[in-house]
């Protein structure tokens, strides 16, 4: 039964076939069971299985909603009222947030039973999910392995069966990267279709929340959930979401590939399961175009001072104060502030914080900050002069499979070279959506990334569909 | 690229009100080293006619109607507080 997409698991609660209380009860085993893969850092069993009870009510009584009595998990940066909401942070180990996030409300209002709140690096920062200040995920095909990050949680919970469902939230890649390492889907939308309302900020002109999940349809059944215009949200976009198309034929359309996007670093087995992607497009009908993405290279330093920046200035607001933890022994106001960010805080996240400040401080601003602006400008536009010449792009989504427990923590920068395909679709706001293409010579899950125009998700869904069934049929 | 000191990372840690102990500076200096190296490929353009990009949406001021609504309730915002009293935080005295 916990084996079953979400739409599968969902007909079957529609037609009684099982009851929620049954499956959200098979999931919580499965989660004691995987417990050592660290998915989680709270479980709420009784909460979930008190909204099971109220689901199968609902369902008896005739009602139908989207996600009725079904378990889904929720990354813990996402808040939920009632239920601590830690960023797996030491600063915010008891903080229990006061409202729901936007996505919570829709999915609580579309009847989903959520089981627990998923870890993650610390306050999102990192690739691996080794930055957690509780406990580290490991990889849910090897557990030698890291999951990836920072949605590590949510990508292992979802590919090892402890829900059907988890939102991860992407500000560099920290949804696709993590599916594609534990061999499931990831949806980064376009900035600004899903509310960021209730999502702990790290760096607001990036960050996104996302679905990740078993299969493409299950991907694209929960984005419409969770996407649409909120208030709370400055940045939400009340436009029309829906600006892509649905198609299941690839003839006619246009799939572009930039040489940029085969660096000499690339895995060789990557490299083989990207092409061998390609040509699964160009054999059934799709034109492969070649695209220039001249800036691709400045991505990454564009990220790491854009993201660093922003989180600097969000971070500020850890001060020991109005909520999280307060360092004991204090005795004055700046003592507060040091201690409780000296002692709270974990090693990446003082990383970035102090980068931030580096590059946003006096004689530095305009080489660092103002440039990386600048940058920002040329990716972007590369990026929609490439996207104006084919439907979406195609790349790796990283460009190595999941490595070794600790094979980086010493060595962040080369960590950051991970997130080289990822990061340019969140300097650009564009949808990108991972899904799996194959396995390395270590069994290992390989992700590709489809990159679309802004609020063309539907395009993507459709060309991963279509690839999906494909593979599932051979 | 510049040259980073200890000097600029104590002072930088001072921005970030966080203490670094004489290891963790030494290794943020390292880190900072690396990382500003990786930061050289920004040198390959030049920036001068390029205009900076902050958001990448074209919305500007977005404003909420001018209308009453529905505040937070100030029990469940104030139960968050690590020390408090009553209606109020409690911080250590701020004037003398």
């Amino acid at each position: 039964m916990i084996e079953k997409s979400l739409l599968e698991i969902k007909r079957d609660l529609a037609g009684k076939k099982v009851s929620s209380v049954e499956v959200t009860n098979a999931v919580l085993k499965q989660i004691e069971k995987k417990s050592d893969l660290g998915a989680y850092v709270t479980v709420c069993a009784d909460e979930a299985l008190a909204a099971a009870k109220e689901a199968d009510k609902a369902i008896a009584a005739g009602e139908d909603k989207p996600l009725l009595g079904v378990p889904v998990a929720v990354k813990d940066n996402i808040c939920t009222e009632g239920i601590r909401t830690t960023c797996a942070s030491r600063f915010l180990e008891n903080y229990v947030p006061p409202y729901d996030a936007f996505v919570v409300k829709k999915l609580k209002e579309a009847g989903a039973v959520i089981v627990g709140k998923t870890n993650m690096d610390e306050f999102a920062m990192g690739s691996s999910s080794e930055y957690s200040a509780f406990k580290t995920v490991k990889n849910a095909v090897d557990d030698t392995r890291v999951p990836g990050g920072s949605s590590g949680g949510s990508a292992c919970a979802v590919a090892s069966y402890q829900a059907y469902m988890a939102l991860g939230s992407d500000t560099g890649g920290s949804i696709r990267q993590p599916a594609s390492f534990n061999g499931v889907v990831g949806l980064k939308p376009t900035y600004s279709a899903v509310s960021r309302y209730g999502l702990i900020a790290f760096a607001s002109s990036l960050d996104q929340i996302g679905p990740m999940t078993r299969t493409v349809d299950d991907c694209r059944y929960v984005y419409d959930v969770i996407k649409g215009y909120d208030k709370n949200d400055s940045t939400s976009y009340s436009g029309n979401l829906n600006l892509g198309e649905k198609f299941t034929s690839l003839k006619g359309r246009r799939i572009g590939v930039a040489k940029e996007f085969f660096p000499s670093a690339l895995s060789p087995d990557i490299k083989s399961a990207t092409e061998k992607a390609i040509a699964f497009y160009k054999d059934n009908g799709a034109e492969i175009v070649e695209v220039d993405i001249k800036s691709f290279d400045m991505a990454l330093a564009c990220y790491y001072i854009l993201s660093s920046a922003e989180a600097t200035s969000n971070l500020s607001r850890y001060d020991g104060i109005k909520y999280g933890r307060r360092a004991e022994g204090c005795k004055n106001l700046q003592e507060i502030y040091y201690k409780s960010r000296t002692e709270f805080f974990g090693p990446e996240v003082k990383r970035r914080i102090m980068l931030g400040n580096f590059v946003l401080s006096s004689g530095y601003y305009d080489a660092f900050y103002l440039k990386a602006s600048k940058a920002r400008t040329l990716i972007k536009k590369d990026f929609d002069e490439a996207l104006a010449k084919c439907d979406a792009l195609i790349c790796p989504t990283a460009p190595t499979t999941a490595y070794k427990l600790g094979q980086k923590i010493t060595n962040p920068v080369d960590a950051y070279l991970g997130d080289i395909f990822t990061v340019p679709v969140n300097i650009a706001g564009l949808p990108g959506l991972s899904l799996c293409c194959g396995k390395d010579s270590d069994g290992l899950p390989i992700g590709i990334q489809l990159i679309g125009k802004a609020y063309c998700e539907e395009t993507l869904f459709s060309l991963a569909g279509i690839y999906e069934r494909a593979k599932e049929a051979k | 690229m510049e040259k980073i000191t200890p000097e600029t990372i104590r002072h930088t840690a001072m921005l970030s009100r966080i203490t670094l102990s004489p290891d963790e500076e030494k290794n943020m200096e390292k880190h900072f080293a690396a990382l500003l190296g990786q930061m050289e490929t920004l040198d390959s353009f030049d920036a001068s006619a390029v205009p900076a990009t902050a958001h990448i949406l074209s919305a500007v001021n977005v404003l909420r109607e001018d209308a009453a609504g529905e505040p937070f309730d100030r029990e469940k915002l104030l139960s968050c507080a690590p020390e408090r009293d009553m209606n109020s935080y409690i911080v250590p005295r701020v004037v003398e």
